[in-house]
């Protein structure tokens, strides 16, 4: 073969070389984004488990104790004695027996304020589950309230999964996070 | 023919092959994989679609039905039924959830099985017969009044004042994909496995939870 046609060649397997690579990362991008999104329902999973865990529990700790009744009209925010509701910077575990990562020893609602837990799932994946709990305004659009009690107390749920997203941005590992959120008034 | 004329034909032949194992082998990677992507991809919007009918349901257990001890009819491990008035109805539906234990039989998996869901209202059943690659479907339920503690199934009666007091329940779904890939797309000699979807469901329905435990 002369020059030309060795030139003819090499760029002949330049030109397959690069189609190969191309439907490779294709066809590698396609399994990501499927695993990403099957992914993505564990963590639903998991998070829709923990929030519904949440609201079997009593709203607050003052209600543990049974039906509260409570004086009609119902007193309103700010004005929500501390006898009733628990004060927002107090939110979280209360007392010894109620465990950090250890939700079954949790008796009410706003007991998942601070709460951590890694969760491994054979064959899948570790899910890193955090979650926060506070008063929100009982009026739209329902932000978040530290100077007092309200009647609503609102969960965010966060659920983190680590994925390999090396043929996307070239890094090694990034992670996903679902995050929810879920209302829970009181209601009795 | 001279020797180069020869070595030139051998070499280019050889150069062919060579390229044309190498589209062979992108064929079959490029078929396995998207067989497998496109199963996994029915499998996730099937448990989406499933998920998405079974907690509507849940949440809605002994709604409209004015019984203080839940709408709950009959629980087993993988036979749900339960009461609920549907918007725009005058009187509450009876709802059946339950895993066949027959399944497709023209597909290769054959732990797949049927799930139905029958809906009777004013005496009439309306059945859905569900194909979509269940090989679990688990319940489990816990006490409403007493934390953390399960309920012994099966038992049925669930109306009555005696053995009420179902609250939470737990739904454990796995699907799976009805078929393996094709021997000859494999490049491995795995044929064990099939591509499988799970979910965990606990759900609890504001009607059932404020009932009166017995």
């Amino acid at each position: 073969m002369n020059t030309g046609q060795m030139m003819l060649v090499g760029m002949a397997l330049v030109l397959l070389g690069t189609t190969v690579l191309s439907v490779n990362r294709n066809s590698l991008n396609n399994g990501t984004i499927l695993r990403q999104t099957e992914l993505g329902i564990y963590a639903v999973s998991l998070a829709t488990s923990y929030i519904q865990r949440a609201t079997e529990l009593d709203w607050d700790e003052k209600t543990v104790g049974g039906l509260v009744f409570i004086n009609i009209p119902m007193p309103q925010p700010p004005n929500i004695p501390a006898a009733d509701a628990t004060a927002p910077g107090s939110l979280g575990r209360d007392g010894s027996n109620e465990k950090q990562g250890q939700d079954n020893t949790y008796d009410d609602f706003d007991d998942y304020n601070g709460f951590v837990e890694d969760t491994l799932i054979s064959n899948v994946d570790n899910f890193h589950v955090t979650a926060q709990v506070y008063y929100v305004n009982q009026t739209p659009p329902y932000t978040k309230t530290t100077a007092n009690a309200t009647w609503q107390k609102q969960m965010d749920i966060q659920v983190c999964n680590s994925i390999n997203r090396k043929v996307f941005s070239g890094e090694s590992a990034g992670t996903d996070t679902i995050k929810l959120s879920y209302i829970y008034a009181f209601y009795r | 023919m001279g020797t180069t004329t020869l070595l030139d034909i051998v070499g280019s032949t050889m150069t062919f092959g060579l390229l044309l194992l190498i589209v062979l082998r992108l064929n079959t990677s490029a078929s396995e994989s998207n067989f497998g992507y496109n199963s996994n991809y029915l499998l996730q919007r099937n448990m989406v679609a499933l998920t998405v009918m079974l907690e509507d349901d849940l949440k809605h257990v002994g709604a409209g039905v004015y019984d203080i001890y839940g709408g709950i009819q009959l629980a087993d491990t993988s036979h749900l039924i339960f009461r609920e008035k549907f918007a725009g109805q005058a009187l509450p539906s009876t709802v059946e959830w339950q895993m066949q234990t027959t399944g497709p039989t023209n597909v290769q998996n054959k732990r797949i099985r049927y799930l139905d869901r029958n809906v009777t209202t004013n005496g009439v059943t309306t059945t859905s017969r569900m194909n979509l690659g269940v090989t679990q479907f688990a319940l489990q339920y816990w006490r409403v009044d007493v934390a953390n503690t399960l309920i012994p199934i099966p038992s049925g009666g669930f109306s009555s004042p005696t053995t009420g007091n179902i609250g939470p329940i737990s739904v454990t779904i796995q699907l799976e994909s009805p078929y393996r890939p094709p021997a000859e797309y494999l490049s491995k000699k795995d044929t064990s496995e099939y591509l499988m979807v799970w979910r965990q469901i606990r759900s609890v329905s504001r009607n059932n939870q404020i009932q009166f435990p017995q």
